[in-house]
C-alpha cells in the first residue's frame, strides 16, 4: 500500500494538511478532548485519519494522520510500515515548538532513515510565543538533518503540495 | 513541470476523442513501467514530441509553432515524410501508439543523454560573468553593513528597507517588488536614511521580511552572472533548505536544495550531477548566498555522489506520478 504519513503534536494541523489535498474529506476518528489537549482543541485524533489522493493510472495514495497524543504512540509504527515518507508537522507558535520537532525526529527516527521527511510549520500568523525558522534550521543543523522545512498554511493546498513536493525530491536525490 | 527528470512532454492538437483515449490509455500503461510521458496542452514549443491530426486547423498552427529539432507524429489517413516526421494511420491502435512512444522514449533518453554529455564534455561554453550593478547587490551591502535605505522610482510604490532589523516596509504588491527588482539600477533611486526617517515613512505600510525579496531579486537579477568573489569550482553545501513555500522558484529547485543538502559539490560539479543548467545553479546559489543558507566556510573537499540514492525505477515511476498528480501552480 503507497501511503505518506502526516505527524505531530496535538493541534498542529494533520487533519487540516490532509484535506487540503486529499479528494475526500479525511475520514477522521475525532473524540471529545478528555485531558491536557482541550486547552488547545476540543476534539482529537485517536487513532488516525485517513484520505487519499488517486494517480491518473488509478493508484491511490494513502494520507495517514497520526494521534497526536503520546497515549496514542502505539499507533505510530502501525501507520508507518510500508510508508513512503513522513511529513512532520509542528506549531510555530507553540512555547517548545524545537523540543516537539526533536521529539517526532527522535520518535521516527528509523522511518525517517528508510525514507525521508519534510517540516512543515503551522500557525505562522500567530505571534504570541512564534520560533524564527532559523532556530529550526540550526536544531537540524546541529542534528545533521538538513530536511527541509517550509512555513505552511495548513488550509492552503498549494503549501502543502509544496511539502510533498520537497519530500519526493528528498526520496529521489 | 515536473520536480522529477526524465519525464517526456507531449503536446497535441485536434485529436479526437477516441485517439485521446487510446493515447491517455498508452501513457498511463506505460507510466508502469517506468516510461514517463506528460501531456501538455500549453507552451508547445518545449514539448518533446508533438502528436497532431492531420485534419485539424489546431494541427496546422501547432506545426507553425514547432520548433525544428522536435518529433512530430502525424495521425492521417495519408502517408506523411519529412525530417523529424513519424506518420500514423488513423484511427490510434493502442499497442502501436504504445510500442513506437516506448522505442521514441528511449532514443530520445539517449539523445538526451548524449547531448548533456557532450555539454558536460565541452569548454565552457560561455565565461561565467560577475553580477554587479543590480539591486540585489546593494541589498546585500545594505544587509551587510547594517544601512536603513530607500528605494524609489517612478511608477512603483518606495521601498524603506532595513538592514539592521532586515526588514521591507513598503505598499508594493509581490508582483511589484518582482518588477523592480527586474529594473536596472539607473532607473532606481536610492539613498540613505536615518533609524528615525525609516519609522516615520514606514508606518502604515506593510512589513515584509527583507529575506524574501532578497530571495526573489537574487533569482530575477542574477541571470547566471555569479556574485563577485564567488567561484563555480569552490565546495559547498546547504545548511538548509529555502522557504519555498515564501520564496520564488523553479521545479529545478527541489532536485538542487535535495542535492545540496546531502553532499558538498561546488557549481559546476553539481551542473553535472543535476544536469540542471548552470545559469539556473548561479542564480539558485545567489538567492542561497544571500539569504544566509550556503555553508562554504571549512570546506575543501567535494563529497558529491557519495549520498546519492539509488531509487529504482518502479518507485521512481511511482513518485513521478505523485508529482504530476500535486502539480504547482507557482512556478517561476
Amino acid at each position: 500500500m503507497d501511503k505518506i504519513i502526516f505527524t505531530g503534536p496535538v493541534g498542529a494541523g494533520k487533519t487540516t494538511a490532509i484535506g487540503s489535498i486529499s479528494e475526500i474529506p479525511p475520514v477522521g476518528t475525532d473524540v471529545q478532548c478528555t485531558d491536557e489537549s482541550i486547552e488547545i482543541k476540543e476534539k482529537t485524533t485517536v487513532a488516525m485519519d485517513y484520505s487519499y489522493i488517486t494517480l491518473e493510472d488509478g493508484t491511490r495514495i494513502h494520507l495517514y494522520g497520526t494521534p497526536g497524543q503520546e497515549r496514542f504512540n502505539f499507533m505510530w509504527n502501525i501507520l508507518t510500515t510500508g510508508g513512503i515518507g513522513l511529513v512532520i508537522l509542528v506549531n510555530k507558535d507553540h512555547p517548545q515548538a524545537i523540543d516537539e520537532l526533536e521529539r517526532y525526529l527522535d520518535a521516527f527516527s528509523e522511518f525517517i532513515e528508510q525514507t525521508g521527511t519534510v517540516i512543515g510549520l503551522t500557525k505562522c500568523d500567530i505571534n504570541k510565543h512564534s520560533t524564527d525558522i532559523s532556530m529550526f534550521h540550526e536544531c537540524l543543523y546541529k542534528r545533521n538533518q538538513i530536511f527541509p522545512v517550509f512555513e505552511i498554511d495548513a488550509r492552503e493546498s498549494e503549501d502543502v503540495k509544496t511539502l510533498i513536493h520537497a519530500l519526493l525530491a528528498v526520496l529521489v536525490n | 513541470m515536473t520536480s522529477l527528470d526524465s519525464t517526456l512532454i507531449i503536446s497535441h492538437s485536434d485529436l479526437q476523442q477516441e485517439d485521446s483515449v487510446v493515447l491517455n490509455t498508452a501513457i498511463k500503461l506505460l507510466s508502469l513501467e517506468g516510461v514517463m510521458f506528460r501531456l501538455e496542452d500549453s507552451a508547445p514549443e518545449h514539448a518533446h514530441l508533438l502528436i497532431l491530426d492531420d485534419d485539424g486547423q489546431g494541427s496546422r498552427s501547432l506545426l507553425k509553432l514547432s520548433r525544428p529539432g522536435q518529433v512530430k507524429v502525424i495521425l492521417s489517413t495519408r502517408h506523411h515524410t519529412g525530417k523529424n516526421v513519424i506518420s500514423v494511420v488513423k484511427p490510434l491502435e493502442l499497442s502501436s501508439i504504445k510500442s513506437l512512444l516506448k522505442r521514441l522514449f528511449t532514443l530520445m533518453q539517449t539523445q538526451i543523454k548524449k547531448s548533456r554529455q557532450f555539454a558536460e564534455n565541452s569548454p565552457q561554453a560561455k565565461p561565467i560573468e560577475p553580477l554587479t550593478d543590480t539591486l540585489f547587490n546593494v541589498l546585500i551591502d545594505t544587509r551587510k553593513q547594517g544601512r536603513v535605505i530607500e528605494v524609489s522610482c517612478d511608477d512603483y510604490p518606495s521601498l524603506y528597507i532595513d538592514g539592521i532589523k532586515h526588514s521591507l516596509a513598503t505598499n508594493a504588491s509581490q508582483d511589484q517588488l518582482r518588477q523592480i527588482a527586474s529594473l536596472a539600477l539607473e532607473q532606481l533611486s536610492i539613498r540613505d536614511l536615518s533609524t528615525d526617517n525609516f519609522s516615520v515613512h514606514s508606518n502604515d505600510l506593510t512589513m515584509i521580511s527583507l529575506h524574501n525579496f532578497l530571495w526573489s531579486s537574487g533569482i530575477i537579477c542574477s541571470q547566471g552572472r555569479l556574485l563577485s568573489g564567488h567561484s563555480i569550482d569552490k565546495p559547498f553545501k546547504l545548511k538548509a533548505w529555502p522557504n519555498f513555500t515564501r520564496h520564488d522558484f523553479k521545479a529545478e529547485y527541489f532536485k538542487l536544495a535535495a542535492i545540496l543538502a546531502k553532499n558538498t559539490c561546488s557549481i559546476n560539479e553539481l551542473q553535472r550531477l543535476s544536469k540542471i543548467p548552470i545559469d539556473d545553479i548561479i542564480n539558485f546559489y545567489n538567492a542561497a548566498y544571500a539569504v544566509g543558507i550556503i555553508d562554504d566556510d571549512s570546506i575543501t573537499q567535494p563529497t558529491a555522489g557519495s549520498d546519492t540514492r539509488q531509487v529504482p525505477a518502479e518507485k521512481q515511476g511511482l513518485l513521478s506520478r505523485i508529482a504530476d498528480r500535486l502539480t504547482l501552480k507557482k512556478y517561476l
